[in-house]
This record gives C-alpha cells, sequence and structure tokens, in this order.
C-alpha cells in the first residue's frame, strides 16, 4: 500500500482505531481491577475508563457472562462503525475478520442441534460479529453435505467446506473436524489475500497469521494426545501457511507426547523460547499463557508502522485479549480464588 | 458399671476420631471444588466463555458416569452404618447381592441377558460435549470434581457411622444411669 496514497480512503479509519487503540487498558487499570473484592467494585473501576457505564442498566446481582455480553457488544459496536465507514480492499479485510466468528457460530449452532436444543436458545448465544442470515436454518442439517446445500452455499464459507462434505451423520468428532478444517482453509485464504495486497499490510499481518497457524498446530497435536482422533486426521486439520510448513508439521504429525513436541518447537528460535517458560507446575505459565502472551506483542508491534491494514486486526485481537483478562479478573473475583488472579496479559 | 463407663469412653473417642476425619474431608472437598471451578474458568479463558457453559448440556443422554453404591451393615443388634461407595457406571450391574445390598437403579436378573449391548454401553464422557480436542484444564477440572464425589461419599458413610456411635452412647448413658440407680437401691 503507497503510503502517499492510503490516507485518501484509510486515513480517517486509521486514525480511529488508533484513538480506539489508546483506550484500551492499561497496566495500572488492571492493578486497580485485581485489587477488587466484589463484581460490583469491579463495574465502579470500569467506570473510569473508556467502557463507561457499559454495566449501568445491568441488575444487580451481576453475573461473569453479563459482563463478558457487555464487553463484547462495545467491541461489535465499534468494528461495525469502523466497516460501515470502509471501501475496498479494506472492506474485504474486515470481512475476513469476521469470517472467523462465523466458524464459531457454525460450531455453536450444530453442536447445540446435534444436543437436541431449540435453535431459540442457541441464536443468541452467536457472536455478533459472525451472523449470517442462513443461521436460522442450521437445525435441518444432520449430515455435512445437508449442512453444506441448505446453509453454507450461500455464505462466504462455502469455498472453505469443499473438502468436509460427506454423507456420515454429524457427531462430535466430526464437528470437531469440520470446525478446523474450515478455519484453516479460512487462515490459508486470509494469508494469500493479505500477501496479494502486499507492502506493509502482507509485512504486519503474514507474520500475525502464520504465528496463529502454527499456534494452532502446537494447540491441535497437544489437544489430541489421549483422543480417538487419529494422526492422519490430525495432520489434515494443520493450517500450511506457518513457519512450521513442511517439516515442522510432518514432525508434528508424528507426535505422540508433549516432549515430541517440545523437540519440534526447538528447531525455531522463537517457538523454543515459548515451550522453555512454560510448565504445569503452580507458579508458571502454561503455554498457552505463552502463546496468548506472544499473539499480543505481534499485535502490538503491529502498531509500529502506519498505513497498513494489520492495525485493523491487531486492534480486534487486542481487544479481544482484554475482554479475556477482564473476564478472567471477574471470575477470581467471583470465585473468591485469587490465587491466579495475575494469570492476565497485560497489554500495554 | 466400669465396663458401660469404659465402653462410654471408647465411644467418645471414636466419635471424637470420625469428627475430626470428617472435617478433613470437608476441607479437601472445599479445596477440590474450588480448583475445579478455577479450572473451568480457566478453559473458559482458552476457548471463549460461549463455548463452556449450560448450552452445551447434551439433551439426548444425560447419564453419570459414577454409580453411588449404599450398603446397609448391622455391627450389633441397635447398631446400623450405612456406607457409601462409588463405582464407575462403565461396569455392568453385578447381579451378586450379598449383605443387604441397596441400588439406586436395579435390574432384573432375566432381563439383563436378554438387553443388547447398546443398554449396557458406557456412558459418554461429558468432557466430548464440548469438543472433541478441548483443553487440559477442562480435564483437569473434571478430575477434580470426579475425585470430589468420592470425598462426598466418603463424608457421607462418616457422619452415618457418627449418628449411629451417637445412638449407642445415648442408649449406654441411660443404661449407666439405671445401673447407677439401681446400685443406690441396693445400698
Amino acid at each position: 500500500m503507497d503510503s502517499l496514497s492510503f490516507n485518501i480512503n484509510g486515513g480517517y479509519l486509521e486514525g480511529i482505531v488508533r484513538g480506539f487503540k489508546s483506550g484500551i487498558l492499561k497496566r495500572t487499570d488492571y492493578l486497580n481491577l485485581v485489587q477488587c473484592e466484589t463484581l460490583d467494585d469491579l463495574k465502579l473501576h470500569l467506570q473510569s475508563t473508556d467502557y463507561g457505564n457499559f454495566l449501568a442498566n445491568e441488575p444487580s446481582p451481576l453475573s461473569v457472562s453479563v459482563i463478558d455480553d457487555k464487553l463484547r457488544e462495545k467491541l461489535v459496536s465499534e468494528f461495525e462503525y469502523l466497516r460501515n465507514h470502509s471501501v475496498e480492499p479494506l472492506s474485504t479485510f474486515l470481512d475476513y475478520i469476521r469470517y472467523s466468528y462465523m466458524i464459531d457460530n457454525i460450531v455453536l449452532l450444530i453442536t447445540g442441534t446435534l444436543h437436541q436444543r431449540h435453535i431459540s436458545e442457541l441464536i443468541p448465544k452467536c457472536h455478533p460479529l459472525g451472523s449470517f442470515e442462513q443461521m436460522e436454518a442450521i437445525h435441518v442439517a444432520s449430515t455435512p453435505a445437508e449442512l453444506y446445500n441448505a446453509v453454507l452455499v450461500d455464505t462466504p464459507l462455502a469455498p472453505y467446506f469443499i473438502d468436509c462434505i460427506s454423507e456420515h451423520d454429524l457427531d462430535e468428532m466430526n464437528i470437531e473436524i469440520i470446525r478446523n478444517t474450515l478455519y484453516k482453509a479460512y487462515l490459508e485464504d486470509f494469508h494469500s489475500f493479505c500477501k496479494n495486497i502486499g507492502g506493509t499490510t502482507a509485512e504486519a499481518m503474514c507474520e500475525i497469521l502464520a504465528f496463529e497457524a502454527d499456534r494452532r498446530a502446537f494447540i491441535i497435536t497437544i489437544n489430541s494426545f489421549g483422543t480417538e482422533l487419529s494422526k492422519d486426521d490430525r495432520a489434515k486439520l494443520y493450517p500450511r501457511c506457518g513457519k512450521l510448513f513442511p517439516d515442522g508439521l510432518s514432525q508434528l504429525a508424528r507426535a505422540d507426547e508433549y516432549e515430541q513436541v517440545r523437540q519440534v518447537a526447538e528447531n525455531y528460535g522463537g517457538y523454543r523460547t515459548l515451550f522453555e517458560g512454560a510448565g504445569t507446575n503452580p507458579g508458571d505459565k502454561t503455554l498457552e499463557d505463552k502463546f496468548f502472551e506472544h499473539e499480543v506483542k505481534l499485535n502490538v508491534n503491529a502498531f509500529m508502522q502506519q498505513f497498513h491494514f494489520g492495525v485493523f486486526y491487531a486492534y480486534i485481537k487486542l481487544k479481544e485479549q482484554e475482554c479475556r483478562n477482564i473476564v478472567w479478573i471477574s471470575e477470581c473475583v467471583a470465585q473468591r480464588h485469587r490465587a491466579k488472579i495475575d494469570s492476565y496479559i497485560p497489554i500495554f | 458399671m466400669d465396663e458401660v463407663c469404659e465402653q462410654l469412653d471408647q465411644l467418645v473417642e471414636s466419635h471424637m476420631d470420625a469428627l475430626d476425619r470428617l472435617l478433613t474431608l470437608h476441607d479437601t472437598l472445599e479445596q477440590k471444588l474450588s480448583e475445579g471451578h478455577l479450572n473451568i474458568a480457566k478453559s473458559r479463558y482458552s476457548m471463549g466463555g460461549r463455548f463452556v457453559s449450560a448450552l452445551q448440556f447434551d439433551n439426548r443422554e444425560f447419564s453419570a458416569l459414577k454409580r453411588v453404591f449404599i450398603k446397609n451393615k448391622r455391627l450389633s443388634d441397635t447398631q446400623v452404618v450405612t456406607s457409601f461407595t462409588t463405582e464407575a457406571a462403565e461396569e455392568p450391574f453385578s447381579t451378586d447381592f450379598s449383605e443387604n445390598v441397596r441400588k439406586r437403579n436395579v435390574k432384573k436378573t432375566e432381563k439383563s441377558t436378554e438387553t443388547d449391548d447398546s443398554a449396557q454401553s458406557p456412558p459418554t464422557d461429558p468432557c466430548k460435549w464440548f469438543g472433541v480436542l478441548v483443553p487440559q484444564s477442562l480435564k483437569q477440572g473434571q478430575r477434580y470434581f470426579q475425585s470430589a464425589i468420592d470425598d462426598l461419599c466418603e463424608m457421607a458413610s462418616i457422619q452415618s457411622e457418627m449418628s449411629s456411635l451417637k445412638k449407642e452412647y445415648t442408649r449406654l448413658l441411660k443404661e449407666k444411669k439405671r445401673i447407677g440407680e439401681e446400685e443406690k437401691r441396693v445400698e
């Protein structure tokens, strides 16, 4: 993206997103939140931040899920504002961000249908950024082929579903496979879209997306130990747009235990440090925490450069991490279990 | 008279002992439950709050992974102690009834030979409701809650032991009073 011409279409929105970014909670805000004794205290402290009176109309007693929903509402309204004011290619870029939420919603709805929940219970729980028109029709689908023909074929996710169509009945295993296959196809598509845009956007985004791909490969491998997912099936779920492709991924496909996964990470400098710091002893950070930390670092770095689309993606991801942090602190406060309350990840 | 007093002392000792065990179990139960809930919160942190909630409960099949066996043991003419033990629900219902075993779900023995395998199939692990590739924290939370169930059963057994000890104690106290009055009359 040429720095001279970016501001014609993207200047206003980059300014807006940088303004939003300055409202992200700082370390001092988190220190205040951690000292709260009750959820009402937490609400009081959040009033002095950019969130303002977002919990004002909620009946007490507050619950953590209400806080979670309200935090998400604010993010959604900010995203909608950005999307409504954008033009190509930024609008396609922002749509790509939406697709990951769509995949989450589809999985939520199919799982709910499989477990015989009524569609009216499930729809309110879907993420607003991922809603699409055919959502309500999901409950008619009982096989992946029906799901494709009835629902997905008219959505932007249709090309991602090509590998998953089959006539077997939906059960927990193939729902999990569908989730990960859709996400893999989405990530690879997004990566090539960013690469085609080129310039600073490609520089910032491709690094972030490569890490996301590798992180998914590691997490899928580790979580699949002890389950019925076969190694071949697992290998098909690894996204190929990361640094691990092709050698690391083929090694991961053969791994049977955590130590072997660690060995694979030893060959990649950036990932070796992440595995070194992680452990399951009390007081250690978990591997997932280290991954989240690294993701936050990459997203913060995206703001160091101007005139690219990466700042929009980075802002959404940082806001999501902030929501996770606030919900974690609220859970610890609500459960009065303060031992791990400091496991949140400070952003700025 | 001395015999009765000695028995009373022994009863008090065993009662205190049982109370001590009960209180320790209370502590461990509290710890396990709070760790279990924290692990659920951690898995919400990794997976997203919407994916670990009551929405994922399976309405088709809601059967437990563990069963409780309630056994009444008769220690003497007056003492009856109820003991609670847990067993994994994968094993088929055992058909040998000994010592007054009272079960929660009773199946007739002739029927059990006719029923096909699906009725005896093990219940699915509830972790699967949330997906196949669940984070370790969810499985860890499940383990904490499962061991909490074992603790609860032990606590219930100890409580029934304590109540039978208490009954025996009141009975012996009355006996001691009666013997004391008799001895006074003889004098």
